[in-house]
């Protein structure tokens, strides 16, 4: 494995760990109302730099955006990660949305570290469209506040259990926030992915299967939006909703790779190794 | 003006609101609603009743499929495609926009609807997420449909509910000059434009297929589903030109299965002269370099000419310095046999044909507007008239010497209609993502 990219990444995960304890002891003073000052924030922030000093890296030594394959979409997961919980954070002052975002970028950076992937300069033809960052960086983000999402619903849930009270509508808030903001950028990425596959090969939309994962993704998280404010579900059971519709995220971006219907796939480019 | 809703969520709860405010003033003073609004349609409709139609629907459209097995829902030639895929859910609108106490339009138009709707072309579209369509599937599988799903009469049902729903929920906004009903039809609206002018093109939309070589006359036919078909125009092609990347190093094992089959690991590096890699303990540094080589008696040399590969010289050391090998590696090409290095009894390095970086073809158009030379390469077009010509492949057997490029001319008459569509909900989506950034607030800054 590339030494700077082993680098980065560990610097990374010292970063989030460090911040995860630190996130603790302020949110256990905050409680106490004695708040401290935010290092588990700018911790987060510095492996944050870490990663994106490692795509910048990454861009540069190959020549392209370090977005193709299924190690550096994990990678660009885990910058963007950070930069859009963070700003959730400050924008909400909800420090507890740290420990979620901390352990989805320890999940990612540590499954990287484990299963590096191979560089690789070569770029085919299809993918050098000005159509590439836009999509994938979209589709990304719309990742990241899903898994913030997810996170925040879960972390929810684990609040209500311990303090053995039912759940609220302010329990939803953050979750349904992230929602909110992850579902347009999904949006955008199917978009984009139709405009763009337009000018490649001449048809917007082929149900391929990462196309057709794609949309069941969409109408998942559409539904969710749409039947949230219904008042026939109990909050519980949306933010039970809520975790669990990100294994439909996990479905499109990991597992279509590995059902009899990758074999159909024009998007082997993403594909693992 | 209202005050603009926190964001869209607290607009779909609006909406849910004034539904149910709408339908509760429908049952109390529209003669016409009470009728419908006995027994297990009392409006406003919760989700047994639109899943009790959504499943009729479908259910329908299954019984269909089950009758006609190899049957794909036909759409009618244009302009009647549109008028098909449009007309009905133009007129359902009118309808709501007429009766807007009508309780039955109220209840395609509301929540529950989208939720099963939108869930439904979901659920018919999971077999496509599994299994490769078109493929040979088994009977049960085929007599419904699942082996074609998209072009299946339960899909049809679906997607034509989704469509009516997205319709009725969208006119009463319409004309409304409130930020957040501008956002819901922006988004709502133009996924509806996407969606049916996506639907009404699959029928108009041609798709031929143009195989050119080159020092042929002029092709004035292509081919359409097998058949040959005339163009529009003729084309000839006066040159295919292909570059690849450098290429890269393979490190080829039969020791890690245990019937002795080869695995191959792709190096990282393009080769140039003094590259260094290390891969599988061994470090390889490329001694040579020759672009473009051909092989005469087992060894490369130069030889500038199309379809030749490169080839590279190199020396071996294991992970003590020891050497390993010196020698050439070359991939298979018309001008030479492949050259590799054997490193052990279980290991040898061999060189990875080049990747294409570009393929393009410069074509001879003659037209009524003369004859004019262009070039056409993937993800640039070209466009004659309201036809667009695409590079799609080339003979990859002989590479940057092929004679042959394939192009597909494609004419979409539909596809102004679903861009524009296409930009409405992408500018409805960040006006919507702007309005949940807005919305979020500390809970102590709320009203």
């Amino acid at each position: 494995m590339n030494p700077v990219i082993t680098t980065a990444l560990a610097a990374a995960a010292v970063c989030w760990m460090l911040s995860a304890i630190f996130t603790l002891v302020e949110l256990r003073a905050q409680r106490s109302g004695s708040p401290r000052l935010p290092i588990g924030r700018v911790l987060a922030a510095l492996g944050a730099l870490c990663l994106a000093a490692l795509m910048a890296w990454l861009w540069s030594t190959q020549q392209r955006p370090p977005i193709r394959t299924l190690g550096e979409t994990r990678l660009w997961y885990a910058t963007l990660l950070p930069l859009i919980g963070l700003a959730v954070e400050w924008r909400l002052r909800a420090a507890e949305l740290r420990l979620p975002m901390i352990g989805f970028g320890l999940l990612f950076v540590g499954i990287s570290l484990a299963n590096p992937g191979a560089l690789d300069r070569t770029l085919m033809p299809a993918l050098q469209s000005r159509w590439f960052v836009p999509h994938v960086t979209v589709y990304l983000a719309s990742y990241a506040a899903l898994s913030l999402s997810c996170g925040a619903a879960l972390l929810a849930l684990w609040r209500i259990r311990r303090e053995h009270r039912s759940a609220t509508a302010e329990d939803l808030r953050l979750p349904m926030l992230l929602l909110r903001i992850g579902i347009p950028f999904l949006t955008l990425g199917l978009l984009f992915g139709a405009l763009w596959a337009k000018q490649a090969w001449g048809h917007y939309w082929s149900w391929d299967p990462k196309e057709t994962w794609a949309f069941l993704t969409w109408a998942t998280y559409v539904a969710i939006l749409h039947a949230a404010p219904e008042g026939r579900l109990s909050p519980m059971r949306r933010l039970v909703l809520v975790a669990s519709a990100f294994a439909v995220v996990l479905g499109c971006w990991f597992l279509v790779n590995y059902l009899p219907a990758a074999s159909a796939s024009v998007h082997t480019y993403a594909m693992p190794g | 003006m209202d005050r603009e809703p926190e964001s869209d969520l607290n607009e779909v709860a609006q909406q849910a609101a004034r539904h149910t405010l709408h339908a509760t003033r429908s049952t109390n003073h529209d003669p016409r609603s009470t009728a419908a609004a006995s027994g297990f349609w009392p409006p406003p409709w919760g989700y047994p009743q639109a899943v009790t139609v959504a499943v009729a629907l479908v259910g329908i459209g299954a019984i269909i499929q089950g009758r006609h097995p190899a049957l794909e829902v036909p759409l009618p030639a244009p302009p009647w495609n549109w008028v098909a895929v449009f007309a009905p859910p133009v007129l359902l609108g009118a309808l709501r926009m007429l009766l807007p106490r009508q309780a039955i339009l109220a209840g395609l138009g509301g929540i529950p609807m989208a939720v099963v709707s939108v869930l439904a072309v979901a659920v018919l579209s999971i077999p496509a997420a599994v299994w490769p369509q078109g493929a040979e599937a088994p009977e049960l599988a085929h007599r419904f449909g699942l082996d074609h799903v998209f072009s299946s009469f339960p899909m049809a049902a679906a997607l034509a509910l989704l469509m009516t729903n997205l319709t009725v929920s969208g006119v009463r906004r319409l004309w409304s000059l409130r930020a957040a009903d501008l956002r819901f039809t922006m988004v709502h609206a133009g996924l509806l434009i996407a969606i049916g002018a996506a639907l009404a093109g699959s029928a108009a939309m041609e798709r031929i297929q143009v195989p050119l070589r080159i020092g042929e006359p002029p092709v004035t036919h292509g081919i359409l589903r097998g058949e040959p078909v005339p163009l529009p125009f003729a084309l000839s092609l006066v040159e295919f030109r292909r570059e690849a990347f450098a290429p890269m190093l393979l490190l080829g094992s039969s020791a890690a299965t245990p019937e002795g089959d080869w695995v191959l690991a792709r190096g990282q590096e393009l080769l140039a002269a003094g590259t260094r890699e290390r891969m599988g303990g061994y470090t390889v540094e490329v001694l040579e370099f020759l672009p473009s080589a051909a092989v005469v008696d087992g060894v490369p040399r130069s030889f500038a000419q199309r379809g030749a590969g490169p080839a590279a010289r190199v020396a071996v050391r294991d992970a003590s310095g020891n050497a390993m090998g010196e020698g050439w590696l070359h991939s298979t090409t018309m001008f030479g046999e492949e050259l590799f290095l054997r490193l052990s009894p279980t290991e040898m390095l061999l060189l990875d044909p080049p990747r294409p970086r570009l393929f393009e073809s410069t074509i001879r158009i003659h037209d009524g507007a003369g004859t004019r030379e262009e070039t056409v390469r993937v993800n640039e077009p070209l466009t004659i008239g309201h036809w667009k010509l695409y590079q799609m492949g080339y003979d990859e057997e002989f590479g940057d010497a092929s004679r042959l490029s394939v192009l597909e001319a494609i004419g979409d008459p539909a596809w102004p209609v679903v861009a524009f569509g296409a930009w409405m909900a992408i500018l409805g989506c960040l006006w919507s993502f702007w309005s949940a950034a807005q919305g979020a607030r500390p809970a102590e800054d709320r009203p």
